[in-house]
């Protein structure tokens, strides 16, 4: 008779001390995500995120753990594609100005890696000589305007991506 | 009885215990560590920025089917003053939807429900869906957008292209890919040499370093066996028969003149446009730097005579060469791509059971869901991918491997080392970059089975069904002009898009244009081949596009008073700074057309349309979209078409 009055009680227990006590065990392989989302700092552009790869066995035969190739955000990432579009033919592939049109062009178009020049400007003012061309700002008139073209956010993008020409560009 | 009081006792102490245990858990949560943080921060801020009252957070959205709680801590995810505050509180960089209406886990996937940080993360038991690597956060995107192109998510779209390309759907099930078109092989022993095939089957990027066919890490048994099986194969489609004695003609006596011959032969049409040589030139078709060491000379001639007949599908184009321009370009080929053809064809006799062993290699590894060959049905094709995106972890063999568990990190790993897996694994090494790994395994983590609701989503347009026939049709085909040029939506967009071309171009000046093509657009690197098309023809190709290729809403007159045209000058140079890229007497930039002659080849109506509104034209070009006013367009169209 004893056993049959404790049971049910020692069950109950069993259940409300397994609820406090519920606590996910052994995470697959994310663990290394805490540090890394936490820690991010975006005011990078490059994302160095990567997989948390299990420590390299030298001995291992496969090159199985890979860790990717960093890679823009995506607000640069974006700037990139529509800068080759619709920059790169004067600014250069490579933002110094010596896209393949600059020779036919005067004044010669920015130089994006240039730091002291692009410490002097803010992003606003980017964003307005993307929008508006040289005219809208009283600048040379062979700067087109790309807000016909680009949405606001898309321009916001292509600026992201000039900022990653010139080390410590930016406010 | 004594035992069970005491029994009783500890279990209320148990008990009160545990009582007292829950609130002062709930009173030490995490989230409310967060949200004191985020008070605490915003109370130190100079701006005023609103603190958040004490509570769980959530978005609901019931079309999605997510509730998120991610926001209980990102609490300033909409407030530009914490651009800079450390995580959990900065603010959600500018993008394309309104969080409020989509919520978080629809683009970053973990479990929204969670109140954690852990738990949100998602990589805990039982929870299939972990948060999305950042690198990979554009496959959600393609959750919805179904196009190849989605605009903002180039991620998605170069892995959309490079799955079209490399055609993962001959071997695998995949939503929404045309079958991309390969080489069929029927006759193929006719075509190639056999040391050449070896090689080819050993390790295609040794011949072409853009291969779109993979590396299947064959034995050299292997690659003997498949070789003699192809090789085997020497009916030629459509009842092709070769001329034979082209294969065994010494020199022609006139063999420097010919050579000569195929080399300007060669430049005027253009062959680099979609070749490349020697690793130079186009993309869109195969190496020919070492084409004569490859395939024989009755094989070319014939091709070049008529390249769809013996390759049916494919998008070369059918020059109108005559035969003696055919001997001179397959001379050309001979004296100067001819890498490998002085290998000795050894002599080789297959074993008696190649056909066998080979015909199960071809199945095996599923030769036939990209290569059509004659009499040779079926192939064990690769899995589904229709929904790889909703492939849970627990499904996926990891094997020996030291990849990561989790989705993404399958797929890049599959695609960077595809038998890495286990010694059964059948899949070829596309030895891609890891740019373009990650690219593809964004595009397939955007294949998922999610429910989306019709209204949120964006599908693919459907294919043209733009058929031309009759004449025009057939030199449509025959010329791959598809291979370029645009046609009510079919069509590759290399070129400019031809659907309303007889209400842009006088029809005159296109007669002209195809006996002498030239480059119009110089920042193209393709160019228009000369196909030496007769007088008929051209006119044939002209006339159908004057009756057809027309838009009956481009008939805005243009001014000719020499009032306008000096005001569309002075806009054309001093405010709209056209010269930055077009060129005018050879001054100005090298971006767009030339415009002298202008009213030669375009007519005055289309050059205001254009300006106007060249977004609606042609969505693809870099022409800026000055949002023009009527008179300044009128006046700019009058001095373009004032240049004669």
């Amino acid at each position: 008779m004893h056993r049959s009055r404790i049971l049910p009680v020692v069950v109950a227990l069993a259940i409300i001390l397994a609820g406090c006590a519920h606590k996910n065990t052994a995470p697959v392989a994310g663990a290394a995500h805490d540090s890394t989302a936490v820690k991010h700092d975006s005011t990078t552009a490059v994302d160095t995120a990567a997989h948390p790869a299990a420590a390299h066995d030298s001995t291992a035969v496969a090159t199985d753990t890979i860790p990717p190739a960093p890679l823009l955000m995506y607000a640069p990432r974006v700037g990139k594609v529509l800068y080759t579009k619709y920059c790169s033919v004067c600014h250069g592939d490579d933002g110094t100005g010596n896209g393949f049109n600059a020779y036919n062009l005067d004044p010669k178009p920015r130089d994006f890696t240039d730091t002291t020049l692009m410490n002097a400007i803010n992003d606003q003012h980017l964003i307005e000589v993307t929008s508006k061309g040289g005219r809208g700002v009283n600048r040379s008139v062979l700067m087109p305007s790309w807000e016909g073209r680009m949405t606001p956010l898309e321009i916001s993008y292509v600026v992201a991506y000039i900022r990653t020409f010139a080390k410590h560009g930016g406010f | 009885m004594n035992r069970l009081r005491i029994t009783f006792a500890v279990c209320a102490v148990v008990f009160l215990i545990v009582l007292a245990i829950a609130p002062f858990k709930d009173y030490f949560s995490e989230w409310k560590k967060y949200q004191n943080a985020y008070n605490e921060l915003v109370a130190k801020l100079p701006q005023r920025v609103p603190p958040a009252a004490i509570g769980i957070k959530q978005i609901w959205v019931p079309a999605l089917d997510r509730v998120d709680r991610c926001t209980t801590c990102h609490l300033g995810l909409s407030e530009p003053a914490l651009a800079n505050a450390p995580q959990p509180f900065r603010t959600h960089p500018a993008m394309h939807h309104d969080i409020e209406e989509f919520g978080c886990t629809m683009c970053h996937e973990g479990q929204g429900r969670a109140t954690t940080f852990k738990e949100a993360i998602g990589h805990v038991e039982h929870w299939d869906s972990p948060i999305l690597p950042r690198e990979y956060i554009e496959a959600s995107c393609g959750k919805c957008h179904k196009d190849q192109n989605v605009r903002n998510a180039p991620t998605l779209t170069q892995g959309r292209t490079l799955i079209a390309k490399y055609g993962c759907n001959g071997c695998h099930a995949m939503n929404g890919v045309a079958k991309n078109w390969a080489p069929p092989l029927t006759g193929i022993g006719a075509k190639v040499n056999r040391a050449w095939l070896t090689k080819w089957l050993k390790r295609p990027k040794d011949y072409f370093d853009d291969s779109r066919m993979p590396n299947f890490n064959l034995s050299d048994d292997d690659v003997n066996t498949l070789a003699d099986f192809l090789m085997s194969f020497t009916k030629l489609p459509n009842g092709v028969v070769l001329d034979s004695s082209a294969m065994t003609a010494g020199k022609a006596a006139n063999q420097e003149a010919l050579v000569k011959v195929g080399e300007v032969k060669i430049s005027e049409a253009r062959c680099i446009s979609c070749h490349p040589i020697n690793g130079r030139g186009g993309s869109f078709a195969i190496e020919l730097g070492a084409v004569a060491g490859k395939v024989n000379r009755a094989w070319l001639t014939a091709y070049l005579r008529n390249p769809k007949k013996l390759e049916p599908g494919v998008e070369m184009p059918q020059f109108r060469f005559s035969e003696s321009d055919i001997a001179g370009v397959v001379a050309y080929m001979e004296a100067t791509y001819s890498a490998g053809s002085d290998e000795a064809a050894a002599a080789h006799t297959p074993a008696p059971d190649a056909y066998e062993k080979g015909l199960a290699l071809f199945k095996k590894y599923d030769c036939g869901g990209c290569h059509a060959l004659e009499g040779v049905q079926g192939g064990e094709s690769g899995p589904d991918l229709t929904a790889i995106g909703s492939k849970k972890t627990y499904e996926i063999e990891f094997g020996v491997s030291k990849a990561e568990h989790t989705l993404p990190s399958y797929l890049f790993t599959k695609l960077k080392t595809p038998r890495v897996f286990g010694p059964t694994m059948r899949m070829p090494s596309f030895e891609l970059a890891d740019s373009d790994a990650r690219a593809i395994s964004v595009a397939l983590l955007a294949n998922t089975s999610d429910k989306i609701p019709e209204a949120l989503t964006v599908p693919a347009a459907p294919p043209s069904k733009f058929a031309p026939q009759g004449k025009f049709g057939t030199l449509v085909d025959q010329l791959a002009c598809l291979g370029c040029h645009k046609m009510q939506g079919r069509g590759r967009m290399v070129a400019t898009d031809l659907s309303i071309e007889a209400s842009q171009v006088n029809v005159d000046w296109m007669k002209k244009y195809f006996g002498v093509p030239y480059s119009l657009r110089p920042i193209l690197t393709q160019r228009m081949p000369n196909f030496y098309l007769p007088d008929e023809e051209r006119a044939a190709l002209a006339e159908y596009m004057g009756q057809v290729f027309i838009s009956d809403s481009i008939t805005h007159p243009v001014p000719g008073d020499a009032e306008s045209i000096a005001r569309g000058r002075g806009l054309y140079f001093e405010r709209y700074g056209c010269q930055a890229c077009h060129q005018i007497e050879s001054k100005g930039g090298y971006v767009g057309p030339p415009l002298d002659h202008a009213a030669a080849r375009l007519q005055g109506s289309w050059v205001f349309a254009w300006l106007k509104h060249p977004q609606a034209y042609r969505p693809e070009s870099i022409e800026p979209d000055n949002k023009l006013s009527d008179s300044d367009a009128e006046a700019l169209a009058a001095y373009v078409m004032s240049l004669k």
